[in-house]
């Protein structure tokens, strides 16, 4: 089995005293009722040989919301938070992986060790509990859960799938695509909870309204005092996005 | 999937400061002295 569902969106990186920050980032994602939607292509999910909305992991979008003291995050894809039962995978189970946030730097590796990392989903394979973690340094677990050996690896299967691989408003750069993809959080400094959120309709979630709507939508929120401000670059895939 | 936005700063909120009693005390001439007067000269005119 392989899946990944990458969305890539541009940023411009602005140095100030000698460290390279995120400046705030150009409008990328599409706005709707106070939420920020990241939508995903919805034929680049793979199963075997199933690509797209009929694989169950199809992933639709991210979507990220703010408020005086709160941030929420919803994800909206074919893959339940009990993850896709699978023998061969850690624990039985491909789940999903960690969401990392970046603040500081316009790729992936080059900020490693210092992301924040939230670990949502109780059944993947990071070791240390449910929370907000600064200063993290993140591995890949693609190995143990059947995932791709590579980006290049899965961008081509998609495309012999039938599948295109989508990137939103940015490429796949912001990934090694020669490398195995970071899915866990392997070290890192607890800082906050994380709570699940089962109204999020209340404050105007609607996947639907974008035309992104999976089988499964759900959704957490943490504090905002624990987070730095400014611009940042999200992403969450699935703990099995590469297989060696 | 990959997300891109920003988080915008807490506002900070000034402290509220608890009521100065010195502050209270009216100045000579202040209008609280101005207005006693305005009520004196009007209770004379109602008397007429």
């Amino acid at each position: 089995m392989r899946r990944w569902q990458p969305i890539a969106i541009t940023i411009k990186p602005l140095t100030v005293a000698g460290m390279l920050l995120l400046a705030a980032p150009t409008q990328a994602g599409t706005l709707s009722n106070d939420w920020t939607y990241a939508i995903d292509s919805f034929t680049d999910g793979t199963e075997g040989s199933i690509v797209g909305e009929t694989s169950a992991f199809e992933f639709y979008a991210l979507a990220f919301k703010q408020t005086s003291d709160r941030l929420f995050f919803a994800i909206s894809s074919n893959l339940p938070l009990d993850g896709y039962p699978n023998p061969s995978a850690r624990n039985g189970a491909v789940n999903y992986s960690d969401l990392f946030l970046n603040f500081t730097t316009p790729e992936f590796a080059s900020a490693n060790g210092n992301l924040v990392g939230i670990r949502f989903d109780s059944k993947n394979d990071t070791t240390l509990g449910l929370g907000v973690y600064n200063n993290v340094t993140a591995i890949s677990l693609s190995s143990e859960n059947t995932g791709y050996s590579s980006l290049a690896d899965y961008n081509t299967q998609v495309a012999l799938s039938g599948g295109t691989v989508g990137y939103a408003d940015g490429t796949a750069a912001y990934f090694d695509s020669t490398q195995p993809a970071y899915t866990t959080i392997a070290t890192g400094n607890f800082i906050g909870e994380v709570t699940p959120e089962f109204n999020l309709a209340e404050l105007g979630l609607d996947f639907g309204a974008v035309g992104a709507v999976g089988s499964q939508i759900f959704g957490f929120s943490v504090a905002k005092n624990i987070f730095p401000s400014g611009g940042f670059i999200a992403n969450v895939l699935l703990n099995a996005a590469t297989m060696a | 999937m990959i997300l891109l936005s920003s988080i915008a700063p807490i506002p900070v909120i000034p402290p509220v400061l608890p009521p100065d009693p010195a502050k209270d005390v009216p100045e000579p001439g202040s209008m609280v002295a101005i207005g006693l007067l305005g009520l004196a000269i009007g209770g004379s005119r109602l008397r007429r």
